[in-house]
C-alpha cells in the first residue's frame, strides 16, 4: 500500500447527481391492477354519489314497490324482475330496487372496511413497534394480548355484543370498533418482527450510542422502515374486513334494516335461492369484485414496495 | 502447460442475464492434479462462470461458448445429463460452511443421501465405513463423533472439512471451490488450504478455486486467471502473474493486498503524536469482564482485560471470531452490561453518572460497523444520516448543519452532492466512508471501528483505510480499531492488543507485538496470514 495508490474508481449504481427512482405508479400501469383500480374507483364513486346514481335509475333503496312483486311476493319477470325500471331487479318480499341496494351497500362496506382497517393498523403498528423495540416484559405483554385476541372466538363475541347493544346505537361505528379491535394482532405481529430486525441494525445501534431517545428511534429509524410493511399488510387485510362486515350483516347481527348492506342482501337472497337464484347474483358479485380488486391492489403494492423487485 | 491432462477447458464462455452480459469470453483450463484460481472482486462474474459450466446458472441466464470436461461438451447439455455429470464427476465446496448443510440433518444422514446418489452405495454398514473413510481423509480426527453430529455442533473449520469430504464422495475428477476459506479464521484457513493441496496431490483431482484473496491464490494456486467485469484481464502461471503482472488491474489488486511486514515497517516510521502531560486518556478500561447469561448458563466473553488509548492514538484489537473483540467495543460504548471493571471516557465513568450526563458522555463516541449494507438507515438520505449526531446533540443551528455535512463528506473524499442520495444509490465502499463521516462529524474523542473494511473488496479496502487514517490524523482523536486482519491493523495502529477467548494474549506497540511477538499464539496467528509470495520464496532455491 503506497501513498500513490489512486482512489479506485467506484461506480455507484446509478447516474450522476440523482439517479431516477423507479416510480411506484409504474407498477400499477398494467392491465390487471388497472382493472382492479377501476373497480375500486367505481365502488368508491358509487358510495360517494349513491343518491345521485340511484336517482338516475329513478329509484331509491327505501321505497317499497309491491307492483313489482307477484302473488307469492316473488318478483315478476325473469332474473328477479330485471327491467328498464329496476336494472338489477327487485328484492323479494319487499320489492325494493336491488340496483339502489347494491349502490348504497357500497357505502357501508367501504366505510366499515376502511375505518376498521385504519383502527387495526394504528393499534397494530403502535403495539408492534413498542413490543419489538422495547422488548422484555412489554414484549411479553403484547405477545400475550395478541395470543388472547387471536384465540378469542370473534364471531361469537361479535354476535353477543350486537345483541347487547340497543338497536338505536350507531351500527356502523359498532361494527368498525368490533372488526378493528379484533384485526390488530396480525399487523402487530408482523410489525413487531420487522421492528426487532430494524432495532438490531447497526444504524440504530449507532443512533443509540450517539444518545438517541426512544422517540427519535421510533420516528426516524423504526417507523420509516416498517411503514411499507404496515401499509401493505393493511391493504391486504382490507378485503377481509369488508367481508367480515358482510358476514356479520349476513348473520343478522351487522347492519340492521332498512340500511342497505351487501351482506344482508346476500342473507335475504339465500332464503329465496330455491325460488330464483338471481337475487344472490348482484350483491354477491359486488362483494366479490370489490374484495378481489382490493386484494389485487394490495399484492401489487407489496410487489412494488419490495426493494428486490424495485430494481427496474 | 499443454500436457495431455486437460481436465476442464472453457473456451469463450459467455453468460448473459436479460440484456446484461455477465461474463464475456472466458478462457480457462484446469489440469488434473493442479489448482487453477479464478480471481476477481465482487461482481466480477467469477462464481457465475463456475456455476454456469456445470449447468447451475441462475434462471433466465443464457450460456454460450464451450466448456469441456475431459472432452465432453457441457454447454447445451440437457438438465438430466448435467445432473449425472455433477453427481459423478464434479464436487463443489461453497463459502459459508454453516449454510451448506441442512441444520436438521446429522452429518451421517447427509452422507447416506449423497453416497446413494454419487456412489450407488446402500447398506448401513458399507455407508458407515465409507463415511468414516472420507471424513478421515479430510483430516477429521474422530470420524464417528463428526458423523453423529448436527451442523451446529461442529466448528466452522470442521464443517468445511465435512463439506470437502462430501465433495470428494464419488471420487470426482473436478472440484469447484467457491471462496472455501473466506468465512473462516486465518488459523483455520491455513489448515483447509493445506488440506486442499494434499487432496490435489493425492487424488489427482483438478481444482477450480474461486477467490478474491490474492493471499489464498499465492498459497495454493498453480495457474491464475484474473477476472474483472466478466472479462479476463490476465492469465498465466502463479509465478508469472505474481512477479511480472502485465495488466494494470492485476498490479492494482496485488498492491492493494496489505502486507504485514511492509505495513509494520512503514508504520514504525510514523511517530504517534505527543501525549500532553496530565491529560486523561480518551478511554481507559481496567479489569473489564463481560458475562453473557443464557438459560442459566453463563459465558465469559471478556475476562479481566485492560487498555488505555491516548488522544491521537490508534489501538488495534486483534483476534479470531469468538475472541470477544466486538464485545469489548460494545462494552466501551455501553451497549452491553459490564460484569466487573471500569470504563472511563475522557476520565469520566459514564456508568457512575446520571442519565443525562451518561448520554452526553457516550455521545463523545463515534462508531463504524462492518456491514456497509446495514450501517445507514435505508429510508433516510446520506445527509440526514451524517447530520444525525448533530440533531441528537441538540445544538444544530439550521444553516450550519448543511455546511458541516458537506465538510464531513469532503473529509471522506465524497462530493457534497451525495448528501441528497439514499444509501442504496452508493457502493459499499462509499457507504463505509459515509459511516466514517457520520462518526466524525460531531468531533468525538473516541472512534470505535468494528471491522470497518472486512466486507469490502481489497482495492476498496485500501482506499477506505487511507481515508480513515487521514481523518483520524486530522481530527486528533483516539481510535479503537477492531479487526481480524493482522495486516490491516499493522498498517494502521500504534498499539495492538491480541485477544483470545476473552483474554489478552499480548499487548504493546505494534512494531513490537507484530514484529517480534513474545507469545506462541501471536506467532501462530502471524504465520497463518496468507502471503501471495511465500511459496515463491520457498520455491526459489529449487524451482519446481
Amino acid at each position: 500500500m503506497t501513498a500513490t495508490t489512486s482512489p479506485p474508481v467506484e461506480t455507484p449504481p446509478g447516474r450522476e447527481d440523482r439517479p431516477a427512482r423507479p416510480s411506484l405508479w409504474r407498477a400499477f400501469l398494467r392491465p390487471v391492477p388497472l382493472a382492479a383500480a377501476g373497480i375500486v374507483l367505481i365502488s368508491v364513486l358509487a358510495a360517494l354519489f349513491a343518491p345521485q346514481i340511484t336517482a338516475l335509475s329513478g329509484n331509491d333503496p327505501f321505497s317499497y314497490d309491491p307492483d313489482a312483486l307477484g302473488a307469492d311476493t316473488a318478483p315478476l319477470g325473469a332474473f328477479g324482475g330485471v327491467s328498464a325500471e329496476h336494472w338489477f331487479g327487485v328484492e323479494p318480499s319487499t320489492g325494493r330496487d336491488l340496483f339502489s341496494l347494491v349502490v348504497y351497500g357500497a357505502r357501508v362496506s367501504l366505510l366499515v372496511g376502511l375505518a376498521s382497517t385504519l383502527l387495526a393498523t394504528f393499534i397494530g403498528v403502535v403495539l408492534g413497534v413498542i413490543a419489538g423495540a422495547v422488548g422484555g416484559a412489554v414484549e411479553k405483554l403484547v405477545d400475550f394480548a395478541t395470543d388472547v385476541t387471536l384465540g378469542f372466538p370473534f364471531l361469537v363475541f361479535a354476535i353477543a355484543l350486537s345483541a347487547l347493544f340497543p338497536p338505536e346505537a350507531p351500527r356502523a361505528l359498532l361494527l368498525t370498533l368490533v372488526i378493528g379491535m379484533f384485526g390488530w394482532p396480525t399487523i402487530a405481529r408482523v410489525v413487531a418482527a420487522e421492528t426487532r430486525v430494524v432495532v438490531s441494525q447497526p444504524y440504530v445501534t449507532a443512533s443509540r450510542v450517539m444518545g438517541a431517545r426512544f422517540g427519535h428511534l421510533f420516528r426516524h429509524q423504526v417507523l420509516p422502515n416498517v411503514a411499507s410493511t404496515a401499509i401493505v399488510y393493511s391493504c391486504i387485510s382490507l378485503p377481509g374486513r369488508i367481508a367480515a362486515e358482510a358476514t356479520l350483516s349476513f348473520l343478522g347481527v351487522g347492519m340492521q334494516p332498512p340500511t342497505p348492506s351487501w351482506g344482508r342482501s346476500i342473507g335475504d337472497a339465500i332464503n329465496w335461492l330455491l325460488v330464483d337464484p338471481a337475487f344472490l347474483l348482484f350483491p354477491a358479485a359486488a362483494l366479490f369484485l370489490v374484495t378481489f380488486a382490493f386484494n389485487i391492489l394490495g399484492d401489487t403494492l407489496r410487489d412494488a414496495l419490495d426493494p428486490r423487485g424495485g430494481a427496474a | 502447460m499443454s500436457d495431455g491432462d486437460e481436465l476442464l477447458t472453457l473456451a469463450g464462455l459467455h453468460v448473459e442475464i436479460g440484456e446484461r452480459t455477465i461474463v464475456s469470453g472466458l478462457d480457462l483450463s484446469v489440469q488434473a492434479g493442479r489448482i487453477t484460481a479464478l480471481v476477481g472482486e465482487s461482481g466480477s462474474g467469477k462464481s457465475i462462470s463456475a456455476m454456469s459450466t456445470i449447468g447451475l446458472q441462475p434462471p433466465g441466464a443464457r450460456v454460450a461458448g464451450s466448456a469441456r470436461l475431459r472432452g465432453d461438451e457441457l454447454v447445451g447439455r440437457s438438465a438430466g445429463d448435467l445432473r449425472r455429470i455433477r453427481a459423478r464427476r464434479v464436487g463443489t465446496v461453497f463459502q459459508e460452511p454453516g449454510r451448506s448443510l441442512s441444520p436438521v440433518m446429522t452429518v451421517s444422514a447427509v452422507f447416506r443421501d449423497v453416497l446413494a446418489v454419487r456412489e450407488d452405495l446402500r447398506g448401513r454398514e458399507r455407508v458407515r465405513e465409507r463415511t468414516a473413510e472420507l471424513l478421515a481423509a479430510v483430516g477429521l480426527p474422530d470420524p464417528g463423533r463428526t458423523a453423529g453430529s448436527y451442523p451446529h455442533e461442529l466448528s466452522g473449520g470442521e464443517l468445511q472439512r465435512v463439506i470437502i469430504a462430501l465433495a470428494l464422495a464419488g471420487d470426482p475428477e473436478l472440484l469447484i471451490a467457491d471462496e472455501p476459506t473466506t468465512a473462516l479464521d486465518v488459523t483455520v484457513q491455513r489448515g483447509i488450504l493445506e488440506l486442499l493441496r494434499r487432496i490435489v496431490a493425492e487424488r489427482e483431482v483438478g481444482v477450480l478455486l474461486i477467490t478474491h484473496d490474492m493471499g489464498v491464490v499465492g498459497e495454493i494456486a498453480d495457474t491464475v486467471v484474473v477476472l474483472k467485469d466478466g472479462a479476463v484481464r490476465e492469465a498465466g502461471t502463479l509465478r508469472q502473474v505474481l512477479t511480472d503482472p502485465q495488466d494494470t488491474y492485476t498490479r492494482e489488486l496485488l498492491t492493494a493486498v496489505p502486507r504485514l511486514e511492509e505495513s509494520v515497517a512503514a508504520r514504525a516510521q510514523i511517530v504517534p503524536p505527543e501525549v500532553p502531560e496530565g491529560a486523561p486518556p480518551a478511554v481507559r478500561v481496567e479489569g473489564l469482564s463481560v458475562e453473557y447469561r443464557r438459560r442459566g448458563a453463563s459465558h465469559r466473553a471478556l475476562d479481566d482485560v485492560s487498555l488505555e488509548i491516548a488522544p491521537g492514538h490508534i489501538h488495534g484489537l486483534v483476534g479470531e471470531s469468538g475472541s470477544g473483540k466486538s464485545t469489548w467495543g460494545k462494552a466501551i460504548a455501553g451497549l452491553v452490561p459490564v460484569t466487573a471493571g471500569t470504563v472511563e471516557l475522557d476520565g469520566v465513568d459514564p456508568s457512575a453518572r446520571g442519565r443525562a450526563e451518561r448520554r452526553r458522555t457516550y455521545a463523545r463516541l463515534g462508531m463504524v460497523f462492518q456491514d456497509p449494507a446495514s450501517s445507514l438507515n435505508p429510508r433516510r438520505t446520506i445527509g440526514w444520516s451524517i447530520a444525525e449526531p448533530l440533531h441528537l446533540a441538540g445544538h444544530a443551528p439550521r444553516g450550519g448543519t448543511e455546511a458541516r455535512v458537506r465538510e464531513a463528506l469532503e473529509l471522506v473524499q465524497l462530493p457534497g452532492s451525495y448528501a441528497s442520495r439514499l444509501p442504496h444509490e452508493l457502493s459499499g465502499g462509499q457507504r463505509q466512508r459515509v459511516s466514517i463521516a457520520r462518526a466524525l462529524i460531531h468531533g468525538p474523542s473516541l472512534l470505535i471501528a468494528d471491522e470497518p473494511t472486512s466486507a469490502l473488496d481489497v482495492t476498496i479496502q485500501a482506499h477506505v483505510i487511507d481515508v480513515l487514517r487521514e481523518a483520524i490524523a486530522g481530527a486528533e482523536l483516539a481510535c479503537l480499531f477492531i479487526s481480524h486482519d493482522l495486516a490491516v491493523v499493522g498498517s494502521l495502529a500504534d498499539h495492538v492488543t491480541v485477544l483470545r477467548q476473552g483474554r489478552v494474549v499480548e499487548q504493546g506497540p505494534t512494531a513490537r507485538v507484530l514484529g517480534d511477538p513474545r507469545q506462541e499464539y501471536t506467532r501462530n496467528l502471524l504465520a497463518s496470514v496468507p502471503d501471495p509470495e511465500r511459496r515463491l520464496h520457498e520455491d526459489d532455491p529449487a524451482p519446481a
